[in-house]
């Protein structure tokens, strides 16, 4: 991929169902950036840099609140949804918020069944390929973590009877004796993860074979860039 | 060259290195391994290999100059001597960022009722009342006074609680001293903060009281202080850059934080390097 293909990526940080609506906040990662993902409580996806512009606490520390406000956990400083604004500083309660104060906010967009997030600031709409990227109904069967660099894992998985899909960084092939779809996130320099989607049911023993076979692809793939 | 550093405001000054108890014992500074102990007479001795270092013994503790030409001497500290004071050491613990951000911690308040609730503060008393910050002229130390926040009341069952009364004093990058409303309607308690900086990224953290307290165990007081330690740690270990910045905007601070803004200029004019952040472009 040429770099402006890979800034204007659309990154699969999390399953959807993962982080969920004003109750939880998920760290995640792309290409080095390290994001809080969250939602409002109307199921809005939030991705902003993991970091409070005040003194740069991650923001995966603090809590939802309010329904679309994020509130830091070392002063309680809220921003809302959306714009990422400061909108309330507890230690000044009369004071309006400052204006210049916002937490860094990235382009969101649920696809799939998973959340994808684009850093370039401006930059073209999710594609609909995304949607394409896992059949529906599918399940997830783990999202596995390699410590290695995409590239690498990118050059394993053909190798491993993978083939590449229209979605980039989608994958299609064969774990146990069905069928998997493996989106690759390249989270870290040194840290990967592919998202591996079936149609195993969960419980079964076809998933057990999947899951067998995964750690035993993470063990070749691991071996074979350390080498 | 040893130690990790070259910024004079580390070579020069006199660095904590642990209580003066305790000996002979191995520990770290600016990177390096140093040997401590002490003669029959109590004379204290640091080795950094087969060199000797300049070191003093105070306060219970001990304290290398690690260029050997100490700028200053040490500072002052009158309540450690005063009668009827209790000394409690609440041990070292250590802390994974730069000393920096301890100490602007140590001197926040407005982080009360979010990581100490219940004990140092409770929302929605979260307001921060202004109050006034100096540097000392003749010593170059920063006073912060004036300074008071709600703090509930030792039962839990009622949200009551007062007013306490704060002043801080920040005696070099990395040592400061709180002073807050004791038993004795007249006195202040001091809590030092005395961070023995193991390299731009970890701190030891040595806390040592002088109270006026007749009714609480040691072991009473010390836990009480781990607590809040315990609820500090996490959120020091996770700021997205360990390095505090002194230039840039990364980092906007607001009218409360009157001590911390005064505590990074102080920090900028003495060309601080340690531990902190290039700026970003």
């Amino acid at each position: 991929m040429n770099p402006s293909a890979i800034s204007q990526a659309w990154h699969p940080v999390a399953p959807s169902a993962e982080v969920r609506a004003g109750a939880n906040i998920v760290a995640g990662f792309a290409q080095g950036q390290e994001l809080a993902l969250w939602r409002a409580a109307d199921g809005s996806p939030q991705a902003w840099e993991n970091r409070c512009p005040h003194r740069s606490v991650r923001f995966t520390l603090g809590q939802v609140t309010g329904g679309d406000r994020l509130a830091c956990a070392y002063h309680g400083w809220q921003y809302e949804a959306g714009s990422g604004a400061c909108v309330r500083i507890p230690a000044h309660p009369a004071m309006p918020a400052p204006r210049n104060v916002c937490a860094k906010t990235f382009a969101t967009a649920d696809a799939a069944g998973m959340l994808w997030v684009r850093l370039a600031a401006g930059g073209a709409e999710a594609p609909p390929e995304l949607a394409d990227a896992v059949p529906a109904g599918w399940h997830l069967a783990r999202t596995l973590t390699l410590r290695v660099a995409a590239s690498e894992v990118r050059a394993a998985l053909a190798p491993h009877g993978f083939a590449s899909t229209e979605t980039p960084d989608a994958w299609q092939g064969t774990l146990g004796e069905s069928t998997v779809a493996a989106l690759l996130l390249d989270a870290q320099p040194q840290l990967s993860f592919l998202h591996l989607w079936t149609d195993a049911a969960p419980g079964s023993d076809a998933m057990a074979r999947v899951h067998r076979a995964a750690r035993q692809l993470r063990s070749d793939i691991e071996a074979a860039a350390s080498h | 060259m040893p130690f990790v550093t070259d910024d004079p405001n580390m070579l020069d000054d006199w660095l904590v290195v642990g209580p003066a108890s305790g000996l002979p014992r191995t520990t770290r500074l600016l990177g390096e391994t140093l040997h401590l102990h002490t003669d029959a007479d109590g004379t204290p001795h640091a080795l950094l290999g087969n060199d000797a270092l300049t070191v003093q013994s105070r306060y219970g503790f001990l304290w290398v100059c690690p260029g050997g030409r100490p700028a200053r001497p040490l500072f002052a500290f009158p309540e450690y001597e005063e009668p009827g004071r209790r000394i409690v050491d609440c041990g070292g613990l250590g802390v994974a960022v730069s000393g920096l951000r301890v100490i602007e911690n140590f001197l926040d308040m407005a982080h009360f009722p979010f990581v100490h609730p219940d004990y140092l503060g409770k929302v929605p008393h979260t307001e921060v009342a202004k109050y006034n910050v100096e540097v000392d002229a003749a010593t170059d130390e920063i006073w912060a006074t004036d300074c008071r926040f709600w703090q509930p009341r030792a039962s839990a069952a009622h949200d009551t609680g007062s007013e306490v009364f704060y002043k801080y004093r920040v005696m070099q990058p990395f040592s400061a001293m709180l002073y807050k409303s004791s038993h004795r309607p007249d006195r202040l308690d001091a809590i030092g903060l005395f961070l023995q900086p193991v390299d731009d990224e970890h701190v030891i953290a040595h806390t040592l009281l002088a109270y006026f307290d007749d009714v609480s165990t040691d072991a009473e007081l010390i836990a009480f202080q781990h607590t809040i330690f315990g609820q500090d740690k996490p959120i020091l270990e996770n700021h997205a850059f360990k390095r505090m910045p002194l230039e840039g905007r990364a980092e906007t601070p607001t009218r409360g934080d009157t001590t911390s803004v005064t505590y990074r200029r102080w920090l900028r004019e003495r060309g601080m390097r340690f531990g902190t952040a290039r700026a970003a472009a």
